[in-house]
């Protein structure tokens, strides 16, 4: 199926969940925040989030600084 | 001088008009007075908020002078907290000011909060920002979050005192884990600035009930596109500082 991620059209299996995504992606989950359709998925959330066709996957750095 | 004088360009906004009594109605505590809290705390106590309890422990470095635009070569060395303060008076004598210059930890944050209705965190690290989470919504009080590195920003009002606020968009915990681990990045002052003058606005809308929009959402600010995105909060039943597993109060 094809999503959006972070602005590309991307094919991704189905039956993805959100948590299996990020690791495909081999990004560090303690770093980062994701939203679907412009909606933040807590991290906890993840494992039972799963994608669908023409999600929008937005997922960004957390940032901590000042 | 007199207050229509001091604040008669920010009242040319209607919005704006009562700003300045609104502000001095009330306390703010702001932990951090870097980058971001430093020049943050500055345009509040500008936009006439008299009453400030400021948190820093650190000493200025020489590191620090390249975005912390309210330290100069001669302070290398003094704490931070005393020369933001002696700013603040030089900008306003009017300015209460009250300095912690310690971490603030739940043995002193009812101290540090006391008569406060909200908290800023401009802090610079992973740790402080999750314990401050915890500690305001363990007490219910209003939290800011904005955070900056290189080229991202986060900014986001959490209305802790407002119980269906909770219920609905959780906390900063729901959105980064409990286990959130950031390491120190690069951070230039034009980019902290900006942030921080947004942290000030967003202050400022807040005490003149300008804030509607701006609840249950997380802006990302992103340098290199020049955009602001907002993305909706959502609570996670499982998180353990606000969800049904809670640990804190």
């Amino acid at each position: 199926m094809k999503i959006n991620y972070n602005g590309t059209t991307i094919e991704v299996k189905d039956n993805l969940s959100l948590h299996s995504f990020v690791t495909e992606l081999q990004l560090e989950s303690r770093t980062i925040a994701a939203a679907v359709n412009e909606e933040i998925v807590p991290k906890k959330n993840w494992e039972n989030f799963f994608l669908q066709e023409g999600m929008t996957v937005d997922i960004f750095n957390l940032v901590a600084g000042g | 001088m007199n207050n229509t004088t001091r604040y008669a360009r920010q009242q040319m906004i209607p919005e704006y008009q009562d700003l300045d009594k609104k502000l001095e109605q009330h306390r703010i505590a702001i932990v951090g007075s870097g980058g971001l809290g430093g020049l943050c705390t500055y345009l509040l106590v500008g936009a006439g908020a008299l009453n400030i309890n400021i948190a820093d422990y650190d000493t200025i470095d020489e590191t620090n002078l390249h975005r912390q635009i309210l330290y100069r070569e001669k302070d290398i060395g003094e704490t931070k907290i005393n020369c933001c303060k002696r700013e603040l008076i030089e900008l306003d004598k009017r300015a209460n000011i009250k300095t912690f210059a310690e971490k603030i930890t739940e043995e002193n944050f009812q101290e540090f909060t006391k008569d406060c209705r909200l908290v800023l965190d401009l802090s610079d690290n992973i740790e402080t920002r999750l314990a401050l989470n915890r500690l305001c919504f363990a007490n219910r009080i209003d939290l800011i979050h904005a955070s900056v590195t290189a080229e991202t920003a986060l900014l986001a009002y959490f209305k802790f005192s407002d119980s269906k606020f909770i219920e609905e968009y959780g906390c900063y915990e729901c959105l980064a884990g409990e286990n959130a681990a950031i390491a120190k990045k690069g951070i230039t002052g034009p980019f902290a600035s900006a942030v921080s003058a947004f942290a000030a606005n967003l202050t400022m809308q807040v005490f003149t009930d300008r804030i509607k929009e701006k609840i249950g959402k997380i802006f990302l600010f992103d340098l290199n596109r020049f955009s602001i995105r907002s993305f909706s909060l959502n609570k996670s039943p499982l998180c353990k500082c606000c969800g049904d597993t809670k640990e804190v109060a």
